[in-house]
């Protein structure tokens, strides 16, 4: 409800900025778009690459497999069966989350439950390995202590929590 | 890690199918082309726009009240940090309104930026200290106002109400940030 105006409060709000502030809105909004269209077929090689492995794992029944293996720690989690792969990949491969959540939308639905989960998770944390190989490669630390194992921590913690709260509250 | 992954998915994949499921690779080849193509060509559009949108953020200095909202937390967040290298609290701000704004190609210099100011002032320099820890860690919530992409993808995908993850998404960054920083500090003692 609040966010079907939460939207387009937003770029009302973003527009009358700009022209109070005197910015040419249409040529910088063009040029935001070919930096999009950028974007996209940057990462388009990625999710083919990413989805193929995903189709010919899940395919095979190599997923079906996995999920049953670890069913005894996602049921006492109450983790979704299809939403496992999500949390395991957010914060290895950010297109490769895409690609996963892209692809638990179209088996499960948009908005089932692990639809909506997948989404949120999809939003809701940074893609943990890059941003710490990039940021402490970019300066040479190399001894980087406890920041990837509370982060990769705080990413399961917050995924259960989701997942208990959309099954009980939806 | 991610070339592993790959491999070892496509690896087992097939090891699987030939063991107990036998199918048909060249399907699979042609249908996962054409819907990721079709998944592709749809999101060139909605991006586009966002990414408009988010570029009148940028130029409009809109971006400049977020750090403004965002710098008193981020002084009590990192103590003392003003005085030892301000500029380095600069970054960091700036880099979290970049990335709340889900302007990532800007944020990634604003990080990088914080990363140099911040091992300025370390002591140990091939050693992570307290405030880069913090700063990562805050990083990795991400907390994004307009998760476009996702919301891109929902559209596409025809959902009742695209945007309707927006503020789950805010409310769970949240929760990822505050469950990382308790643990930033009880794992603190242990990481010397």
């Amino acid at each position: 409800m609040i966010s079907k105006y939460f939207i387009p409060l937003f770029i009302l709000f973003v527009l009358i900025y700009s022209v109070f502030k005197g910015i040419k809105v249409y040529e910088v909004f063009v040029e935001g778009a070919k930096e999009g269209l950028k974007t996209v077929f940057n990462i388009a090689p990625y999710l083919l690459t990413m989805l193929f492995a995903i189709d010919v794992f899940r395919r095979s029944g190599a997923l079906n497999g996995f999920i049953n293996l670890l069913a005894p720690v996602t049921k006492f989690l109450n983790i979704p069966d299809g939403v496992l792969p999500m949390i395991l990949i957010k914060p290895l491969s950010g297109s490769g989350a895409i690609s996963v959540m892209t692809d638990i939308m179209k088996t499960y639905g948009v908005d089932s439950t692990e639809g909506l989960i997948a989404a949120i998770i999809m939003g809701s944390s940074e893609t943990i390995f890059y941003t710490i190989s990039l940021y402490f490669g970019s300066i040479g630390v190399k001894k980087i202590r406890h920041a990837l194992i509370v982060a990769l921590i705080a990413h399961f913690i917050s995924s259960v929590i989701v997942c208990n709260f959309i099954l009980n509250f939806l | 890690m991610i070339n592993l992954i790959w491999f070892f998915m496509i690896f087992i994949g097939i090891i699987t199918s030939f063991l107990y499921n036998p199918i048909d690779f060249s399907t699979i080849i042609a249908q996962s082309a054409e819907s990721t193509v079709k998944l592709c060509i749809s999101l060139l559009g909605i991006m586009a726009i966002w990414s408009g949108i988010m570029k009148l953020c940028e130029k409009s200095g809109l971006i400049k009240i977020f750090y403004a909202v965002l710098k008193l937390p981020m002084k009590i967040l990192f103590p003392k940090l003003e005085y030892k290298n301000e500029r380095a609290l600069y970054y960091i701000v700036m880099n979290l309104a970049s990335n709340m704004l889900g302007l990532s190609n800007a944020a990634t210099p604003f990080g990088i930026k914080a990363m140099e100011e911040l091992q300025r002032i370390n002591t140990n320099k091939d050693t992570a200290s307290d405030y880069m820890v913090k700063f990562i860690i805050i990083n990795s919530a991400c907390i994004q106002l307009i998760p476009a992409t996702v919301i891109s993808i929902r559209a596409n995908l025809g959902a009742t109400s695209p945007s309707s993850i927006v503020i789950p998404t805010i409310i769970t960054s949240a929760i990822t940030l505050i469950i990382a920083l308790v643990l930033e500090k009880v794992f603190r003692r242990w990481f010397i």
